[in-house]
């Protein structure tokens, strides 16, 4: 092989290397991307499975003929229950849990707040607020927005069916509590201001309210 | 070639750069999945111990593999497990309520759900009926104060659910869709009644319409849907008496075909729920009383003191058929001289410690010669029982449940009172019945079960009532006990529950009526074949409140006071004891109903937080 042979394909090589590396360059970059908008929706995934997971587990605070609320507050974007869920060092006994979204502040974005129970022989006596929880924290340019959706079974049909259900301002308080103990299901959904990607799932609850 | 090998080199490292980024990608979508799966094969397990549960009947005989280990789940075609385990101590089943922990555990991962399941029982009720009619045999219902049914007839027209077909009139054998409740009894519920509690029938309610302050829970029927004739239009499940007056049985036109009218909904318009059957008899209390319980023969007298102390006389009942546990060492029961007979002290934590399950059952026996059955010195087989007691006479006073001598005078002292007429219809020929004669303040978890009747004769309290909440019969929490309380009591009797107020022409003279006034009953009531009632309840004076706190589960409904309204009790309240929503549960109890287990609650528990078998 002579030198100039060698010259050409080393320039042949060059050649191809700069037209591959600038494909990579642009993969690379492609997957940077990709990359931050799957942990975006990763954060967004794991709080829908983390929120999703209370709510399948939404139980009444107390038992009885006049049963403790299940449900004490609940809006568009935000709820707050009581849940069986196994958050806390407590089994057995319901948590009270707030989702809602924080403006701003050192805990800005998706939150759960937490009041643990405090058993004293088999019978709750008062709650203590455990650390806030940020399940997606709000970012510049990543500010994630909360929706709850809920449905209550209707058989206006004749078969029945799950429709959407707005809940009644708390403030009314026999409306209130009367659409709460007949909500089905709940449907949460995380949106990404930055990237519009929206995670949601929608649950069953498991326990009559 | 050097170059080339480089080069080559280079891209497939670039290659693997990006095949491992979306790798990671993928692996932690893959963690959830797995981690959902895993929640599925926890639930999968809860239903597989359903499944199992009502085809063994008890919690006790359900066997599984993955009671002791991991077991499969079939047809899964991961790697996917559960293991359960029975949360509820075995000696603990009987409640009507059991927990089960269930792990699944999918690759590695596991997730724990904890299931309560529950039998439907009448304690789920502050009130439950299985007709809302009186007894065909309720003395004087149906005959002797302008009735027109013989007792026959009354079983034959009135015993059956309203939305059964039954006969129209005694004029002929024509069958209406439905019962005749122009002919049959109802005892109305008045609008100074208070029922704290969700009631239910398995019949159609009697009642209404301005009756919206009484009911404070849920009220419902298991009248099916209908026309008003052979069922419950759904806006009207109960039947107005003002609508349906009484009528004469004898004539066919008083039959109303149309007894229900479909009219606007009033708040409390009962919605529907399924039957719940109630046992035929209490024999399955009775096997728990003789295997490690107190088996009583013929009428029996029980009184309950504060600290635990139950006093009994039973004359009928011999060493060879009690646990020794029930009875002092070296004393019997039984009455050689009936007139003579023994009354016993026993202590409920001696009693526990030496295995007694809380079951008390008073049979009858059939023998005519029994004690009970003889003549006394007074020449009469009244009393059947005579109490004996020196350190608890029942002639003292007491402070509490308060009460004074329970007799103003006779020359025996006992139950039925001496001067009770031959044919009372409350005890004639019943000398050797299983009747159960109570009061008091008791202490543990107790079932008294009888093959007859059960007799209420003085306050009937949970002893931790001496707290408190027992002075004022006019405050709203009379009679409740303190819901840290751990005691109860259920009363299975297979007849009547009654509260004995005996003639005055012939009991007033010697019963000391007053200690029932403003009665309190706290107790978890299963009338099987009949009704809470007062004894003579159409003679006697009026007695203030009756309360009943707990729960009350009866066949019928009967009379608590006259209908003028100027005897026996007025008003009457039900209030529902939240502690059976399974704070406490009456021993066995549960276990009469038929009920399958259903899901009551479902959590899910910290990972980590229960022990697991080996992973396989």
């Amino acid at each position: 092989m002579s030198l100039i042979e060698v010259l050409v394909a080393v320039g042949v090589f060059g050649i191809l290397m700069v037209i591959v590396s600038a494909f990579f360059i642009s993969g690379f970059g492609a997957i940077r991307d990709a990359n931050a908008l799957s942990s975006v929706q990763q954060e967004q995934r794991n709080a829908v499975l983390f929120i999703s997971k209370m709510l399948r587990y939404i139980d009444n605070e107390t038992e009885g003929y006049v049963p403790g609320p299940a449900i004490t507050s609940a809006t568009a974007t935000e709820m707050r229950f009581f849940t069986n869920s196994g958050i806390g060092s407590v089994n057995g006994y319901p948590y009270d849990v707030t989702v809602r979204t924080i403006a701003s502040g050192v805990n800005a974005g998706v939150v759960a707040e937490i009041r643990e129970p405090v058993v004293s022989a088999g019978v709750v006596t008062s709650y203590v607020a455990l650390p806030t929880r940020v399940l997606v924290r709000s970012a510049p340019g990543h500010v994630p927005a909360l929706a709850f959706t809920y449905y209550q079974v209707s058989t206006a049909s004749g078969t029945p069916v799950d429709v959407a259900s707005p809940p009644p301002p708390v403030s009314d308080t026999a409306a209130f509590a009367a659409w709460a103990t007949s909500v089905d299901k709940v449907e949460v959904a995380i949106t990404d201001s930055g990237s519009g990607l929206v995670s949601k799932q929608l649950v069953s609850l498991v326990n009559p309210l | 070639m050097i170059l080339v090998i480089i080069y080559s080199a280079i891209l497939l490292l670039m290659v693997l750069i990006v095949g491992q980024a979306a790798l990671a990608t993928v692996r932690s979508s893959d963690t959830n999945e797995t981690s959902f799966q895993a929640l599925a094969a926890a639930e999968a397990g809860i239903d597989d111990y359903r499944a199992r549960l009502a085809l063994a009947g008890t919690p006790n005989r359900v066997s599984s593999a993955a009671l002791t280990g991991w077991a499969p789940i079939p047809g899964a075609t991961n790697d996917a497990y559960y293991t359960y385990a029975l949360v509820t101590p075995t000696d603990a089943t009987h409640t009507g309520e059991i927990t089960v922990r269930s792990t699944g555990l999918v690759n590695g991962i596991t997730r724990t759900v904890e299931a309560t399941l529950r039998k439907r029982t009448s304690y789920d009720y502050a009130y439950v009926s299985g007709s809302e009619t009186v007894p065909p045999d309720f003395p004087g219902a149906y005959t002797g104060t302008g009735g027109d049914l013989t007792v026959a007839q009354a079983q034959s027209f009135c015993k059956d659910h309203w939305y059964d077909p039954a006969l129209k009139s005694t004029a002929s054998s024509a069958l209406g869709p439905h019962r005749n409740s122009r002919i049959c009894k109802y005892i109305a519920v008045k609008s100074a009644d208070r029922w704290y509690g969700n009631a239910h029938t398995n019949d159609t309610w009697y009642f209404g319409p301005s009756l919206g302050s009484v009911f404070a829970g849920a009220v419902t029927s298991s009248c099916p849907p209908g026309d008003g004739s052979n069922g419950c239009p759904a806006g009207q499940r109960w039947i107005d008496p003002s609508v349906v007056p009484q009528g004469n049985a004898a004539n066919p036109a008083d039959y109303k075909l149309f007894e229900i009218p479909s009219v606007t909904p009033v708040a409390w318009n009962p919605g529907y729920e399924s039957p719940l059957d109630f046992p035929p008899d209490p024999t399955g209390l009775r096997a728990q009383a003789q295997a490690a319980g107190c088996y009583f023969t013929g009428p029996t007298r029980i009184r309950w003191f504060p600290g635990g102390v139950m006093v009994v006389t039973s004359p009928n009942t011999t060493d060879a058929t009690i646990n020794a546990f029930c009875r002092e060492a070296g004393k019997s029961y039984f009455a050689s001289n009936p007139s003579a007979q023994t009354t016993m002290v026993l202590s409920y934590a001696g009693m526990r410690q030496q295995g007694f399950n809380g079951v008390i059952y008073v049979d009858s026996t059939t023998d005519p010669t029994a004690p009970s059955c003889q003549t006394k010195t007074s020449r009469s087989i009244y009393p059947f029982i005579i109490p004996s007691s020196s350190t608890y006479s029942e002639t003292a006073t007491y402070s509490f449940p308060p009460s004074t001598s329970l007799w103003k005078s006779g020359k025996v002292l006992g139950f039925p009172v001496e001067s009770t007429a031959v044919d009372d219809p409350w005890s004639a020929g019943f000398c050797g019945k299983g009747t159960a004669y109570i009061q008091g303040a008791y202490r543990g978890e107790l079932t008294l079960a009888a093959a007859h009747d059960i007799a209420i004769t003085g306050q009937l309290w949970d002893e931790n009532l001496s707290s408190g909440n027992w002075q004022d019969p006019l405050a709203a929490n009379y009679a409740v006990p303190p819901t840290t309380s751990l005691n109860t009591l259920g009363l299975v009797p297979y007849r009547y529950l009654y509260v004995y107020l005996p003639k005055d022409s012939y009991g007033g003279n010697t019963w000391q009526t007053t200690n029932l006034n403003n009665l309190g009953i706290n107790a978890a009531a299963l009338i099987l074949n009949g009704c809470f009632a007062v004894q003579d309840w159409d003679t006697t004076v009026s007695r203030g409140i009756l309360k009943f706190v707990g729960s009350l589960a009866q066949a019928n409904r009967c009379s608590i006071e006259k209908p003028s309204g100027n005897g026996g009790y007025n008003p009457f309240s039900i209030y529902y004891d939240e502690r059976l929503a399974r704070t406490v549960a009456p021993p066995y109890m549960a276990d009469l109903f038929t009920e399958p287990w259903s899901l009551h609650r479902v959590a899910e528990l910290r990972p980590g937080s229960v022990p697991l078998p080996p992973v396989p």
